[in-house]
């Protein structure tokens, strides 16, 4: 089998797990290398669906010894599989790195005899871009369940982003998904491992949404705990979509608009640092509602509209259309005494106005928060 | 707040092609607390302008493709709308310091290498002889490239089941879909049937 014949095999395994470029925490500049990874948070080309292609996201090989149901490259599939070997690996993604092809290199893959023996692969491959091609850009790679300790330092020090798939967000739900891999310890206990080592582009992880009937609550929980308990950078979401000739091939699809709300809710746990009390609060049957978690927050928790100058960083971040950016730029505007007295100023600023508006108190100008509030509540009850 | 300072920004702003200096006079002498928040309407100006350029090397950062010679030149042929073509190598001088690195375009032939960008207005094949004899980084057979491994790569991470035209269209603008380098993926979305979406 050739390189190119494998690609369409172990691309194609990989087509499903979510990742993108992070800017790593530090990058030591010499001049006897090829590639960085410090502005690399950017985007080659694209597929037709949409989903930005950055990183060269392969699988070492395709044979796998679990049998998670959703997963097309589970043991019992008769499918045809492929592996790589290391210096095909190495060199066919320098190939395309030098012209500006991909970013860096997302190395995942099925477990052949086991997790130790595929880690020292991948190993082998990551260490020979390292080493033999002076590769210094960005590597992301996936530490397998059940993976020793020792190799996941080993693949730390090469990588500058590693991640374990919790794939669902509590053992229960796991076991509903597989039948011999152990959530605690296949992968809390290496997780735990992941939280103490120094990577410079952190962890993340990754959730299969609807493949186990679990509501948002479940899945929003076991994300809060990640990033308070396990120091993840990002959890990842990824919507359920039924594979041929798998258990689960008839179950329903989850739609794309779930794994938006749940990215939106997460951005705002992460970044906005939002209680996930509050996001509950506007939560029925633990699922959350149609629409941007955020305006549905400030509809359910904002009394009166508030005074952009004189609010708090934070009580300006509950406002939906504000964000950290016009955030700054209006406390920056407070801390020089600057009046903000239109709207004009608003719009110049950055702030969306279209989401903005009624929860704004400006001089001059009619609020409408409370007559928009009853408009919205009408909407959602049809 | 913003990114960029005022010198910064009308630096910026120069480089574009409808770039006017009464512009950054004006701006220069407003309040400069209102204009580093853009409140004003010449200082949104002027930010448009340098959002713009930095847009379009933002842009080309990412879908610029190079080819390598059998002698280590990594070389592109792109006109930017706007004079960038130094920017644009700096940032890949930064990123392959081992080699030399061509941006051929109709304003001239932009040469960056070892942390300086020189303009030739020489043709194209003169300036590669010239530079052929200068001593590279060892390129480990990454001259050879098949094409089919690109087209192999992207198209098995499409996913059928989430088309959407929309967003493919906001993540490759129109004008980048158009460069020669972006062949296969113009062919894979043109060649879908509105169905498919």
């Amino acid at each position: 089998m050739n390189t190119v014949e494998k690609l369409k095999i172990l691309g194609a395994g990989a087509r499903y797990d979510a990742c993108s470029c992070y800017p790593p925490q530090y990058f030591k500049a010499d001049n006897d290398r090829i590639g960085e990874s410090i502005g690399c948070a950017i985007t080659h080309s694209a597929t037709p669906d949409g989903k930005p292609v950055s990183l060269f996201k392969v699988l070492y090989t395709n044979s796998c010894i679990f049998d998670c149901k959703y997963c097309a490259n589970r043991r019992s599939n008769n499918k045809e599989t492929a592996i790589f070997e290391k210096e095909e690996l190495a060199k066919t993604f320098m190939s395309l790195y030098v012209r500006n092809y991909v970013e860096g290199l997302f190395l995942s893959s099925g477990i052949i005899k086991d997790s130790d023996y595929t880690a020292e692969l991948m190993l082998g491959a990551v260490s020979l871009l390292r080493n033999k091609y002076k590769f210094k850009g960005y590597i992301h790679t996936k530490i397998l369940p059940g993976t020793s300790e020792c190799l996941i330092k080993q693949i730390a020090e090469c990588a500058d982003r590693i991640s374990i798939n919790l794939e669902a967000p509590n053992n229960s739900r796991m076991k509903q998904l597989s039948s011999n891999k152990d959530y605690k310890i296949d992968i809390l206990r290496r997780q735990r491992w992941m939280r103490s080592l120094n990577v410079s582009a952190g962890r993340s992880t990754q959730f299969v949404i609807g493949a186990a009937d679990e509501n948002d609550e479940e899945i929003l929980d076991m994300a809060n705990w990640e990033y308070k308990n396990m120091r993840l950078q990002k959890a990842y979401y990824s919507a359920f979509n039924p594979v041929q000739n798998t258990p689960l091939e008839t179950h329903d699809k989850t739609p794309l608009t779930r794994e938006v709300k749940l990215y939106r809710a997460d951005f705002l746990i992460r970044s906005y640092k939002y209680d996930l009390k509050e996001i509950k609060s506007i939560m029925a049957n633990g699922m959350l509602p149609e629409g941007d978690p955020k305006l549905n927050i400030a509809l359910a928790s904002m009394d009166s509209p508030i005074d952009l100058n004189r609010a708090s960083y934070s009580e300006l971040l509950k406002v939906p259309g504000i964000g950290h950016r016009s955030s700054q730029r209006i406390m920056e505007l407070q801390r020089n005494h600057v009046k903000i007295e239109n709207f004009e100023q608003l719009r110049n600023i950055g702030i969306v106005l279209k989401r903005a508006r009624n929860f704004i108190k400006m001089k001059g100008y009619q609020t409408r928060l409370t007559q928009f509030r009853e408009m919205k509540n009408v909407q959602i009850q049809h | 707040m913003c990114r960029f300072n005022i010198n910064q920004k009308i630096e910026y702003a120069e480089r574009h092609r409808d770039f006017d200096k009464s512009l950054a006079g004006a701006v220069l002498e407003q309040n400069p607390r209102l204009v580093n928040v853009q409140a004003t309407r010449e200082s949104r100006k002027l930010y448009n302008l340098c959002s713009k350029v930095h847009s379009e090397l933002n842009h080309l950062v990412c879908f610029l493709r190079f080819n390598v010679n059998s002698t280590g030149i990594l070389y592109a042929k792109h006109t930017p709308q706007n004079k960038i073509e130094d920017l644009i190598l700096q940032f890949f001088m930064f990123r392959f310091p081992l080699f030399i690195l061509v941006l051929e375009s109709k304003r001239g032939i932009f040469v960056g290498y070892k942390n300086r960008i020189v303009k030739y207005e020489d043709s194209f094949e003169n300036v590669m002889k010239k530079l052929e004899k200068i001593p590279k980084a060892e390129l480990k057979d990454l001259e050879q490239f098949d094409n089919k491994i690109w087209e192999s790569f992207y198209k098995s991470q499409i996913i059928k089941q989430r088309f959407n035209k929309k967003l493919f269209k906001k993540q490759i603008p129109k004008k980048y879909l158009k460069m020669q380098s972006f062949e296969i993926e113009k062919r894979d979305f043109e060649n879908r049937s509105l169905n498919e979406f």
